[in-house]
């Protein structure tokens, strides 16, 4: 089955500074990309070469099988990370410059959408607050049951109830068989939303996983002992090891793999107490963009 | 995008239709109220002749002033390409469609400005003389316009900003290119030749048939048909730079 998303080496350059760098990555249709990193971790560049805003210096952009064109839009769906808008166009105007647009726009939809998100389709786009613009934008993507929806932080602005009516529309729209790559800042929404996390880090694509394999494939075993950490004997040097930290008598390991023997390994080591942590995907986004730093 | 284009240019054919009707208006109201001082050639103000093709650059420049705003809609578009490249439109398309409502307007605008001036005429009660070369006036004169309407959208269309230091240049740099007709050096007159090939108003010149005019001479030689002709190739080619510029932002 074709990807519904798929980037394959992309890669940006600007002058010498690689903004995305030989990305690859496929997103199943009817699945829920998360897309995380830090600020400047390319990917908004990742999505404007995806939407054919910027050309790519290398490496190629598909959606549902086929290169980026005019009739691509007609189900794919994009609202960037500052809501872009006509500001001299009112809700009601946007709304009707979408019926003429698109084969697809629901009118019924779209009144559910501004309802949900209290807007006044008489009210103009320039005195809209920047959460009521990600609203709009919001209302104006969903409106059209895109088959493909790309959102850059699209829960910027908006209050916590309303973040949640955008996870709604998201989980909604997969359930729907729709295929939605977002990012985020916020690991708990991507936690709550996606079923595949992608984390990129100064361009470099440097995890690819889905939630469950990167919750069971990570742990923290964290030991205390009665004085300082003895002697690790050579365990920091084990691959399934990604982080050890000490702080005073507690001794914190991040492994990777069969964290039961790591456990039984510093168990020998004679602690007071030990226990393994599952890891919430954000200890795991931190990691991994830590791990990549070093 | 018709409908985006439209309304973006509404306020602004609102504000300018009534700027203009109210000077009509205001310009009718004082001369019927001058009874006895205006005289002109020995009668009162309003019983004069008035050529027809004599008004043609006052519409032109009415309407060059309306599409000396319209000029910058694909630059205005540009602020929001996130929005007009996502729609399943080809984007020469878009820029086209942007193109075609504001020419529709231009010629709008121009049309309306003749009503005022034919409602000020009649206001007056002035008498207008018709002229044979009166269609080819109006061909030039809108063309003028929309020329340019036309330089405004190349010289503006891939600009992130700062289009208010463009136009606002344009006006005084158009006026002293066309005005430049001495031979200064063969170089120099070269550059200015080659500059007023894109500057509208350097075919007006002989286009009010004035003896002013004529002494003058002109760059751009021959019957006000075969300038107006000119006038609007050079306008397809001024839109095709724009439309072409535009489709090559980044977003």
């Amino acid at each position: 089955m074709n990807a519904a998303i798929s980037l394959h080496a992309l890669t940006k350059r600007y002058r010498g500074f690689t903004a995305v760098d030989d990305i690859t990555l496929d997103i199943e249709p009817g699945s829920i990309c998360g897309l995380l990193g830090p600020n400047g971790a390319g990917k908004t560049t990742t999505f404007k070469c995806l939407l054919g805003f910027t050309q790519p210096t290398s490496g190629s952009v598909a959606v549902g099988g086929k290169p980026i064109g005019p009739e691509t839009f007609e189900t794919l769906a994009y609202v960037p990370e500052r809501a872009i808008l006509w500001d001299h166009l009112t809700i009601g105007e946007h709304l009707a410059v979408y019926r003429r647009l698109y084969r697809s726009y629901d009118e019924a939809r779209a009144r559910e959408i501004l309802a949900m998100f209290s807007l006044d389709p008489k009210k103009s786009a320039k005195k809209l607050s920047k959460g009521m613009r990600s609203a709009l934008a919001l209302t104006l993507a969903f409106s059209i049951r895109p088959r493909v929806l790309i959102l850059d932080e699209p829960s910027s602005g908006l209050d916590p109830l309303h973040q949640r009516h955008v996870l709604d529309l998201m989980i909604d729209a997969a359930a729907n068989k729709a295929t939605v790559l977002f990012s985020s800042h916020n690991v708990g929404q991507v936690e709550r939303a996606a079923d595949r996390v992608a984390i990129l880090n100064r361009g470099k694509l440097i995890v690819n996983q889905t939630i469950d394999e990167l919750k069971t494939g990570e742990k923290i075993i964290e030991a205390v002992f009665a004085e300082a950490p003895p002697t690790l004997n050579g365990l920091a040097d084990d691959p399934r090891i990604l982080r050890i930290d000490q702080v005073g008598t507690t001794l914190r390991a991040v492994t990777r793999g069969d964290s039961d023997e790591i456990a039984q390994r510093i168990f020998a080591l004679r602690p007071r107490s030990i226990r393994t942590i599952d890891l919430n995907l954000e200890d795991i986004f931190l990691n991994a963009v830590a791990g990549d730093q070093r | 995008m018709l409908l985006v284009e439209t309304l973006r240019l509404r306020t602004w054919s609102i504000w300018w239709a009534a700027v203009i009707a109210a000077l009509g208006i205001v310009l009718v109201t004082t001369v019927q109220h001058v009874h006895t001082a205006v005289v002109v050639n020995g009668s009162r103000f309003g019983a004069i002749d008035i050529p027809l093709v004599a008004m043609a650059p006052v519409a032109m420049f009415l309407a060059m002033i309306y599409a000396t705003s319209a000029g910058l809609s694909l630059n205005k578009e540009g602020q929001t390409l996130a929005l007009s490249w996502t729609k399943p439109v080809p984007r020469p398309l878009v820029a086209l469609r942007i193109v075609a409502v504001d020419a529709v307007a231009v010629a709008a605008a121009y049309t309306f400005a003749w009503l005022v001036i034919l409602g000020v005429i009649a206001g007056v009660g002035g008498s207008l003389v018709g002229s044979a070369v009166f269609p080819a006036i109006v061909a030039l004169s809108l063309g003028v316009a929309l020329m340019w309407y036309a330089l405004i959208a190349a010289l503006t269309s891939a600009l992130p900003a700062n289009t208010g230091v463009v136009v606002g240049f344009l006006w005084p740099v158009a006026l002293i290119l066309s005005a430049l007709n001495m031979t200064i050096n063969p170089t120099i007159d070269l550059v200015i030749r080659a500059l007023n090939a894109i500057n509208p108003l350097a075919y007006l010149n002989n286009s009010s048939q004035s003896s002013a005019d004529q002494q003058m001479g002109s760059y751009w030689q021959g019957p006000p048909d075969e300038r107006a002709m000119v006038v609007w190739l050079v306008s397809c080619g001024l839109v095709a730079v724009a439309v072409g510029l535009w489709t090559r932002r980044e977003a």
